[in-house]
């Protein structure tokens, strides 16, 4: 039974791991930080967390709404993955 | 043999007092399964944000992280960084949100009311399983570090600690927990900074640090300080392990799906206040890698003739500090140990309280009864806990044990846990197909993991793969069975603008 499962996979396994071998080390950073800024833009088109960073007047504020420290908080970390990467 | 001088042992008790103190006050004023399960909902932003990333740290993370470090490098921080702010995010702007405005205690009583009670029994239960499981990982943790430091028995390290923490969660529930995780991160916080600060002194700075790695590493150290290390590195822990089971799977699986995380939002007074507490917690998270994945590159540089690198630790807090502050690093260790053993614990009694007890053996359970059965299972699981450690002697290393408990079931019901959020179209019968695809496959390639992968310990790929088993079951059997009516999935799934 084992031998039949790892004969029936072991192609499929060889394949994956050839690509991801065939992947050079700075196109892996780049997608690690397109995951990050493109999670950063899906934040941005959430407007409706705009109603929460209202003060009391009705004025939107920068510093009250959530995203902007979201995407703050995913912009440290990819300029991490840029420098560190 | 005594290694810890009594200034140190003094500091150190002084601590567990102060932690003994504060659950037994705390836990005065509970009297209902809200107070002792959710604190009450009055638990602020700031100390839910702290106590989720204390519970994440945790002793597992101080050993088994610098062991990991210690032998693979920088990449271990991805663990901490992809591996944990993504999932963050989109867990406080799509899931936590669902979670708080339904009111629930636990992620699979939310299953159930989204899939069926089976799917919620299900999770339940493994979720249960693994959490006591994991309670004897932690003890073990504390186990290696006290036989170094104190020489203490692995036996009488895990009686000790656990008749500690066991105590104050017993006592204060979830209140208790979040409030002592708060101290326990300022003192975390205060003894790995002083590691790091010493470390890189005694080694000459970054400057230094970087030499002496290459000088005693030489060729197998050559990816030291990368972050994505290449497919063929013989390390878990390649640039497409680290984002497709880590990034993409168990990180979202632990931030959205653990009930330990998600509990403590669950307990804020409001979906905002619940927000802010995930985005804190990721912030935090970017400092994390500093001061728990340092001290083990910075071991290697110190002492690289170590055998085991779970020893690194221990032997950082031996060899490098000086009385008095050697307490305080190890009040440290215990503040992370503590953190993640009262998370799981309080958890762990939160989900057969709620989603087994109350659903299974008495519906008409009132309040007050909920929290006395809370505290008797508390008290029976960190017994169940204390027997279990011995277990992981069994594994490699500490975090390895913990990641391929994690990675058995996590894939899968994140998979069902993901579309019953985002695709109405998903049914019960397809989520129940989902998990038994998962996790089938998750234990078949474990069975096979040494002939099918190339790296060792490949429990990133395998939650991948069971991930992606999940989610191609669950599609199948959903689209042939009969889905919900809206009416019946109102506030249950996602939609854009809500």
């Amino acid at each position: 039974m084992k031998e039949w499962i790892i004969d029936l996979l072991e192609p499929f396994a060889r394949v994956c791991f050839d690509a991801a071998k065939s992947v050079r080390p700075g196109v892996a950073v780049a997608v690690y930080v397109l995951v990050l800024l493109v999670l950063a833009l899906w934040v941005l088109t959430l407007n409706q967390e705009a109603d929460g960073a209202r003060d009391r007047s009705g004025r939107w504020r920068m510093a009250r709404d959530l995203r902007t420290w979201a995407v703050a908080i995913l912009a440290v970390q990819a300029v991490i993955y840029v420098v560190f990467g | 043999m005594q290694r810890l001088a009594n200034v140190d042992i003094a500091v150190v008790l002084v601590y567990l007092a102060g932690m003994l103190v504060l659950g037994f006050v705390l836990g005065r004023r509970q009297r209902t399964d809200r107070d002792y399960f959710l604190g009450g909902r009055r638990l602020k932003w700031w100390m839910v944000g702290i106590s989720m990333v204390v519970s994440d740290i945790g002793a597992l993370e101080l050993v088994g992280v610098a062991g990991s470090a210690y032998v693979v490098g920088m990449s271990v921080a991805n663990f901490d960084w992809i591996g944990c702010i993504p999932a963050m995010v989109l867990a406080a702007f799509l899931f936590i949100p669902f979670y708080w405005r339904s009111g629930v205690f636990t992620v699979p009583e939310y299953l159930g009311r989204r899939y069926n009670d089976g799917v919620r029994a299900i999770v339940s239960v493994l979720w249960g399983l693994f959490m006591v499981a994991n309670l004897g990982i932690f003890l073990w943790a504390s186990a290696t570090v006290l036989k170094i430091l104190l020489g203490w028995p692995a036996g009488l390290s895990i009686v000790v600690t656990a008749s500690v923490i066991g105590f104050y969660t017993i006592a204060g529930g979830l209140r208790a927990v979040v409030f002592t995780d708060t101290i326990q991160y300022f003192v975390l916080l205060v003894g790995s900074t002083v590691v790091v600060l010493l470390g890189l002194a005694e080694v000459g700075g970054i400057d230094g640090l970087v030499t002496a790695v290459a000088e005693k590493g030489g060729e197998s150290r050559a990816n030291f300080f990368d972050l994505v290390l290449p497919a063929d590195t013989p390390h878990p822990f390649s640039w497409s392990a680290v984002l497709f089971g880590l990034a993409f799977v168990l990180s979202p699986a632990y931030w959205i799906g653990n009930q330990a995380i998600v509990q403590r939002n669950l307990g804020t007074a409001s979906e905002r206040e619940a927000k802010k507490s995930v985005l804190f917690g990721a912030c935090l998270k970017l400092t994390i890698p500093f001061l728990i994945v340092v001290p083990g590159i910075l071991g290697f540089a110190l002492f690289p003739e170590l055998q085991k690198g779970d020893d690194i630790f221990p032997t950082l807090l031996h060899e490098l500090l000086p009385t008095g502050l050697a307490g305080l690093v190890f009040a440290g260790f215990l503040a992370a140990l503590m953190s993640s053993v009262d998370s799981y614990l309080n958890s762990a009694a939160t989900l057969w309280t709620m989603d087994i007890y109350r659903r299974y053996v008495k519906r008409t359970a009132t309040p007050e009864h909920l929290f006395r059965v809370g505290r008797v299972l508390t008290l029976v699981f960190i017994i169940a806990a204390v027997l279990l450690a011995p277990l992981t002697a069994r594994f490699e290393g500490i975090f390895s044990a913990m990641q391929t408990l994690l990675s058995v079931f996590q894939g899968p019901t994140f998979a069902i846990l993901l579309l019953g959020m985002t695709w109405k179209r998903a049914t019960g019968a397809g989520a129940m197909a989902g998990l038994a695809a998962g996790v089938a496959t998750s234990s078949t390639l474990f069975w096979i993991k040494d002939e099918i992968f190339q790296a060792a310990d490949p429990f990133l790929y395998i939650a991948w793969w069971s991930f992606a088993a999940g989610i191609v079951a669950t599609v199948a059997v959903s689209l042939v069975t009969r889905p919900k009516s809206a009416h019946e999935l109102k506030d249950l799934t996602y939609r854009r603008g809500r």
